[in-house]
């Protein structure tokens, strides 16, 4: 998204208005900014659950399998020995790896779909440039619209965002 | 429950403030920076003298093949489980309220204290270097770990709790690492945590992601803290040692590993709340949550103490009750015994009195002897039940080394580095979740 | 896939080829090959040789273990009386004494380098005094007499030589005359003291009576009386703890035919014996001798050291010699007064093994062969002569015994080999060359001599206060073993001590005298006195000190200098005062608690139990409830039976295992932390009453082990043919194995606890790995044994016959028992037979028989 009509707002619940106002307005290429979640917000705008948990759950069930697998195959087909009598498909034994791995590669998952889904690693973003944006971070809470909503009218949506309480709008049209 | 977890209404600016510049903000340091600094030394001249001698350098012997090493390691490891508790499970639990202020702080503590333990494995071996054998690698000479020991477990089990609680850690970091990064006062230092940011914004599609991912991995430490020292006990129960070979070892040593993880975190808190003045954020409240979860782990502990003595009683095997109910109560190592049984069950009787628990003072000096209790319940699982096997005639004392003790009081001091420079370049209390926390009281 | 791998494979070898000279740091040295093979030498197949090794004259026959020319191990000679395929472990320890970098190197004088050359110019015939050692040798009885032909004085000095029971036997025979007894036949033993299971021998005789099959076994009763605890006491049916003097008075009541026992030993007639200990004195000796009249397990023959039991055998104490020649033994040691008789001579020459005290009291010192050095004849204790050949030239510039009485006599130099070839048929019908072949030549005892005893009436000096015992140590002896570490480090039998010197007092005399374990006492007679650690044994004679000798050596030997107190000083006393200092010592002690608390591990009966029925250890052997199922296992199934009857704890069997397997001497400060590395240990438990049993403890290897699940690295497997093996190189050193052996037998490497000595590494067993620093190890069955075996089977297209391991070989009793589960099938069966912690269910393989004791029904336990 390239944002084109940013607002500053100073605290969470004037945002949420400003997003209302928007969304009363037909606008739907929306991205907000906040030093912390604001619940509530993602529902206000509409953007569907994450399905990181699915790519969790694979991820972890692949290595948990795998690494069954792998206990399976290096003492009952590869390499069996006797070790102390015990049979060479020692299941239960085989379980404590076989959890850690699940755990393993299911947290490697999170943290990887967590930044790679948020679009990260990115080091400059456009809104990076507007003034002020730094207290994103901090204790401001930011939105904006995407170039690409074909419902935007800076003059009507500017207006809207002021009403709504927004300290500050910044038009970064020109900038493009 | 009407007490604050939050004392004042500070604004967001001024948590960010607060809880941001220690980052920046000169501290004069040197002092505790210079002692663990040479602490640190001598641990790694200590080890460096056992990878170069020999581990005989320890004051191991055959019966009692393991001695400090161990000992050291389930201790060190028992206390890396606290952090976890309390960011992991309370979250999972929903108890924001009690868990904010402190989670980065006892996470932290988890990982240097998982990077002390982690080190034992690996020293007391005879030959360290070829720990990576543990690993299932495709190997030119074609073996595989023997995966029906405990250890494979134990080191699936350590490295997976490291790895997790580096991923858990950093995650919820990134925030704040952004927060450092618009908010600090040096160009040099901005990049450094931009750096490390990756880039965060706070834009709601990082943050959707974002939050489902670290209540996931928070979902799954939850099994992994209890698997941990479930895994590490199996190292024990495992064998057939009388002293070692018991089914209750697993919730044993989980609850004997949240029980001395919180102490430690009240031993570093308490100096940490003082220097850095965090009253407003580490309130009497916390320190009652804490002195609670002492005290159930304290009778859960007690408990189980009880239930071997009884076990081993009415098991009626002849070596059990001889190192149940003879060995470790009347035998040569009988102090370590009995004051092992007051550090941990009887001194924290203190803590029904909400005075005590509220008073960080006497927390402090009570978890100390936690602390020294929970060594000496580890020294007598192990070093008690190996000098006093099945044969009398393999019977033989043990003794530690200068060597041993060097490594032992290296790692508080390895240990207290890793901590002080975490206090010194890491925002250790979480300012994003803890803004989130107030607009959710305050609503 | 197989061709792929190849094709990499040589192509590694050949880059590896082409590299080899650019990448190797040392400049490249030519090694050349046999350019003619010696027909008898093939690399990697180990040649056997049978020579002797001679103490105070005896020779006891060995078979050497050489490869390519280097002895690496010595078996007992079966065809030899003196060893009948046993050994000591003195024996098997022998090879590190060739191999001792602290040998005499080079004749020296004054301490500085000089040559054999010089050294014979200042050997001066006139006005000589030689001492050698008491010998049997008759190429060296020959130059004797030589000798003193040309004037020159000889005698013949060992401190711890046989003589007593030759002086008491002339005073009951009316000549000098050695006692020979065999205990094979005897039913009823009596031992005064004697030493009985050190001696191979007596060992195997005593054993062969005393194997129990079940109930109906014959078995003979043994009595031991003695002051310290021997492993003759350990195997004892009744055993009492006397003081010295109180052994003339046993002897006069067991002569006077009083009390049960001797009623058992007159019930038993001719198939009785008293057997007095070569310790005791010529009255006792001479009240025994009266005893086994009776006896038909009693002979008596010439005494078959030279000369002994006569004036020739004291050194000599007058000024009136210019030369002294002392070849071998270390008088100055043991006789410190000696040392000033070698100080009023013009020229004292030392030919030894070590710089020892002789040496430094002496201007020259010049090195002597070792046994296994030189040529040589000699007699065992029954008078059967065996010829010495030397397995090795000599590592250092050492001569005969007979070579330096040639350079005395000027003889013009001749091959030794040749002189013995030569003078042989004088002794032998036997040819030379079938001697050395056998090592022993048969029927060449010594004859029985008719005798007519009479009574006598002998008188013993009473005796008051603390009465003091000096014995030789059993593996030190006289202090000639004292520089042998794989020596010092076996624990002594029943103190349990390695490295060590203590004098043992039982626990009611150290609590009279507040004496402590490891507190230094001070032991004195007159203006002598020693300060030594004390050791509490229980089972010693109350107000009685055995004080071993052999220690407070003063010599240049590294290993034996400074350990103890010299023993010698007090030889003559037979009383001495106590009194503890205030200092104390940390003594290696091999076992920390003495008692089995209450376990049932050493387990034992008597024979009448066995013949009730009232001993039957089934519920400690047999199959026990498992969830395991069985994985397949194929081959011999090797297995291990441990007789506890007929073994006295000798340690044999850890020297022996310790030569084979090229197990490490670690020192004192290891074996006080326990850290020892013996693959056997001989556990010694005592009950209440002060009764020692012992339990020879190795790798039981278990069918279902438990070290074997907690390796996290599978460096110890099981073999299909029941074996619990180790991958030396495999073991990363978790110790895990350790903590979960219940036998607590594996050892483990702490350090770098190699030898790297250029010397001792001559030594060596090239068959089995030399174990790095971090690696666990123990016993494996002599797993090199099984596998030559099964090798030498099939390429001879032959049935597999079980070989035996180095503990069984060397096993004087005979009582370690190996084979095939289908061989051991009867022994396993036995009533009294048993498994080791049964109930822990770990299936071991070696198993063991129950102790067996005899007693006298007439007499309360």
């Amino acid at each position: 998204m390239t944002p084109v009509l940013a607002a500053e707002f100073a605290t969470a619940d004037e945002l949420c208005a400003g997003v209302r106002a928007l969304a009363a307005a037909g606008i739907t290429e929306l991205d907000t900014w906040t030093p912390y979640q604001v619940e509530g917000l993602q529902e206000l705008i509409g953007v569907p659950r994450s399905k990181l948990r699915w790519i969790v759950l694979a991820a972890g069930l692949l290595g948990g399998g795998a690494a069954y697998l792998l206990q399976w195959w290096i003492n009952v087909v590869d390499y069996p020995l006797d070790i102390g009598g015990r049979p060479y498909h020692s299941a239960l034994a085989f379980v404590p790896i076989t959890f850690e791995m699940t755990i393993l590669c299911a947290g490697f998952a999170a943290l990887i779909a967590a930044i790679m889904l948020g679009g990260l690693p990115a080091l400059w973003q456009p809104m990076f440039e507007v003034d002020g944006f730094e207290r994103a971070t901090i204790d401001r809470f930011w939105l904006a619209i995407g170039a690409g909503d074909r419902e935007l009218d800076r003059v009507r949506d500017t207006a809207a965002l002021e009403t709504a309480g927004a300290v500050r709008v910044v038009w970064l049209g020109d900038r493009a | 429950m009407s007490d604050p977890v939050i004392i004042g209404n500070p604004t967001d600016a001024a948590l960010s403030d607060q809880l941001l510049s220690t980052t920046w903000v000169k501290r004069n340091w040197k002092l505790a920076f210079a002692i663990t600094g040479i602490g640190t030394v001598m641990l790694f001249s200590m080890v460096t003298l056992t990878v170069m001698r020999g581990i005989g350098m320890w004051g191991n012997n055959i019966p009692t093949a393991w001695g400090f090493g161990i000992i050291n390691f389930v201790w060190w490891i028992g206390i890396g489980h606290a952090g976890t508790f309390i960011s992991a499970i309370l979250l999972v639990l929903e108890q924001q309220h009690v868990r904010t202020s402190i989670n980065r702080f006892t996470e932290g503590m988890t990982l240097f204290a998982v990077v002390q333990a982690g080190m034992f494995p690996l020293l007391h071996l005879g030959r360290p270097w070829y720990a990576y054998w543990l690993f299932p690698y495709p190997s030119v000479m074609g073996v595989w770990p023997q995966v029906r020991s405990a250890l494979p477990w134990d080191a699936a089990a350590v490295s997976t709790y490291l790895l997790v609680s580096i991923m858990f850690w950093y995650l919820g970091l990134i925030p704040d690492l952004a927060g450092v990064r618009d908010r600090a006062p040096t160009k040099l230092r901005r990049r450094i945590y931009g750096i490390f940011a990756l880039g965060w914004s706070g834009s709601m599609q990082q943050w959707r992601h974002y939050k489902i991912a670290y209540l996931t991995l928070a979902g799954l430490a939850t099994p992994l803290v209890v698997s941990v020292h479930s895994i590490v006990s199996l190292d024990f129960a495992e064998a057939g040692l009388p002293g070692w070979h018991s089914t209750i070892f697993p919730p044993f040593f989980v609850a004997g590993a949240i029980f001395s993880g919180f102490a430690l975190v009240v031993t570093l808190i308490v100096p940490a709340r003082r220097v850095f003045n965090l009253y407003n954020v580490i309130t009497p409240r916390h320190l009652d949550m804490i002195g609670k979860l002492l005290l159930v782990t304290s009778s859960i502990l007690a408990y189980s103490y009880i239930c071997e003595l009884f076990l081993a009683w009415w098991s009626g095997d002849r070596f059990e009750m001889f190192e149940q109910l003879r060995e470790r109560p009347f035998g040569f190592y009988a102090i370590g015994f009995w004051i092992m049984i007051t550090c941990n069950c009887l001194i924290t009787q203190l803590l029904w009195s909400r005075r005590v628990r509220r008073s960080a003072t006497a927390l402090f000096v009570l978890a100390i002897f936690i602390n020294i209790g929970m060594w000496l319940e580890r020294f007598e699982i192990i070093v008690v039940s190996l000098t006093r096997d099945f044969l009398p005639s393999s019977w033989h004392q043990y003794a530690p080394t200068y060597v041993d003790l060097g490594i032992l009081l290296g790692t508080f001091c390895f240990f207290g580095l890793l901590f002080l420079a975490f206090l010194r370049l890491v925002p250790f209390v979480p300012v994003a979740e803890l803004k989130e926390l107030e607009r959710e009281v305050a609503g | 896939m197989s061709s792929l791998k190849l094709s990499r494979r040589s192509l590694f070898k050949l880059a590896g080829a082409a590299s080899l000279t650019a990448c190797s740091s040392r400049p490249a040295r030519a090694i050349l090959p046999y350019v003619k093979q010696p027909p008898e030498v093939i690399p990697g197949v180990p040649r056997y040789y049978a020579t002797a090794l001679v103490e105070d004259g005896f020779a006891t026959g060995v078979i050497v273990e050489t490869h390519e020319g280097r002895p690496t191990k010595l078996e007992g000679n079966p065809d030899h009386p003196a060893s009948a395929g046993g050994t000591r472990a003195i024996e098997q320890a022998a090879i590190l004494g060739l191999y001792d970098p602290d040998r005499l190197a080079e004749p020296t004088d004054r301490g500085a380098p000089t040559t054999w050359h010089a050294i014979d110019r200042a050997l001066d015939p006139k006005s000589m005094h030689v001492v050698l050692e008491p010998t049997t040798s008759p190429l060296v009885i020959a130059l004797v007499g030589r000798l003193r032909a040309a004037g020159v004085a000889v005698s013949f000095y060992a401190p711890f030589e046989r003589r007593e029971s030759i002086v008491g036997n002339s005073t009951v025979h009316n000549r000098l005359l050695q006692t020979q007894v065999d205990l094979a036949t005897a039913d009823v033993i009596i031992s005064l003291d004697a030493e009985l299971a050190n001696d191979p021998r007596h060992a195997r005789a005593l054993a062969g009576h005393r194997r129990v099959v079940d109930g109906s076994s014959a078995m003979s009763r043994l009595y031991v009386y003695e002051t310290g605890y021997s492993t003759t006491g350990v195997v004892a049916d009744h055993r009492w703890a006397v003081r010295p003097s109180q052994l003339a008075d046993v002897a006069r009541q067991l002569l006077r035919g009083e009390g049960p026992v001797a009623r058992d030993l007159r019930r038993a007639g001719s198939r009785g014996v008293v057997v007095a200990g070569e310790r005791q004195s010529a009255e006792v000796h001479a009240l025994v001798a009266q005893i086994n009249a009776a006896s038909a397990c009693v002979k008596y023959i010439e005494p078959v050291v030279f000369e002994a039991g006569t004036a020739s055998h004291e050194l000599p104490r007058g000024t009136d010699v210019r030369t002294v020649v002392v070849v071998g033994g270390n008088p100055v040691y043991a006789s410190p007064a000696f040392a000033d008789a070698l100080a009023n001579v013009d020229a004292a020459v030392y030919v030894g093994l070590y710089a020892n005290e002789t040496a430094a009291s002496c201007r020259f010192a010049a090195p002597l062969a070792h046994d296994l050095e030189r040529w040589d004849a000699a007699r065992a204790a029954d008078g059967t002569l065996g010829p010495i050949q030397p397995l090795i030239e000599p590592i250092f510039e050492g001569r005969s015994v007979a070579q330096v009485l040639h350079a005395i006599l000027r003889d013009r130099p001749i091959d030794p080999r040749d002189e013995l070839a030569a003078a042989w048929p004088a002794w032998s019908a036997m040819p030379f060359d079938d001697a050395l072949a056998r090592g022993a030549v048969g029927d060449s005892a010594a004859p029985r001599v008719d005798v007519a005893p009479r009574a006598a009436e002998v008188t013993s000096p009473a005796s008051t206060g603390i009465e003091l015992a000096v014995r030789p140590h059993p593996f030190v002896h006289d202090g000639r073993y004292a520089n042998n570490p794989w020596l010092q480090e076996l624990a002594e039998p029943i103190s349990k001590l390695a490295w060590d010197h203590a004098a043992q007092l039982s626990p009611a005399t150290a609590a009279l005298f507040g004496i402590a374990t490891g507190d230094i006492i001070e032991l004195a007679s007159g203006e002598h006195g020693i300060d030594v650690p004390a050791i509490v044994v229980p089972g010693h004679a109350d107000a009685a000190i055995t004080l071993h000798a052999g220690y407070g050596r003063g010599g240049a030997e590294t290993i034996a200098r400074g350990i103890g107190a010299n023993a010698f000083v007090l030889a003559g006393a037979t009383a001495v005062t106590v009194a503890r200092t205030d200092r104390s010592a940390t003594l290696a002690v091999t076992m920390e608690s003495p008692s089995e608390h209450g376990r049932p591990v050493a387990l034992g009966g008597t024979l009448a139990q066995l013949t009730s029925g009232a001993l039957d250890l089934a519920a400690y052997r047999g199959e026990q409830p498992t969830q395991l199922g069985k994985l397949p296992r194929s081959g011999p199934q090797w297995a291990m039976q441990i007789d506890l009857t007929t073994c006295t704890g000798c340690s044999a069997c850890v020297m022996a295992c310790a030569a084979e397997n090229n197990t490490p001497a670690i020192g004192k400060r290891h074996v006080i932390e326990g850290r020892d590395m013996h693959w056997i240990r001989i556990d010694r438990y005592v009950d209440e009453s002060g009764t020692t049993v012992v339990e020879p403890m190795t790798c039981q290897h278990c069918e279902d082990a438990p070290c074997e699940y907690v390796c996290p690295v599978g460096a110890t497997t099981h073999s299909p043919e029941g074996l619990n093996e180790m991958a030396y190189n495999r073991c990363v050193g978790t110790r895990f194995c350790s903590n979960n052996c219940p036998y607590k037998v594996r050892r483990f490497n702490w350090f770098d606890f190699k030898t790297h000595e250029p010397l001792r590494v001559l030594g060596k067993n090239p068959n089995v790995t030399v174990r790095d620093r971090g690696v666990m190890e123990k016993c494996t069955y002599c797993v090199q044994r099984l596998r030559r075996a099964e090798i030498d089977a099939a390429v001879e297209h032959r049935p597999l016959v079980s070989p035996q391991t180095a503990c069984q070989q060397a096993c004087p009793s005979g009582a370690i028992a190996f084979g095939t589960l289908a061989e051991l099938a009867e022994l396993r069966a036995r009533p009294h037979s048993y498994a080791e912690l049964h109930d822990q269910g770990t299936r071991p393989r070696t198993q063991y028989l129950a102790r067996i004791r005899n007693p006298n029904p007439e007499i309360a336990e």
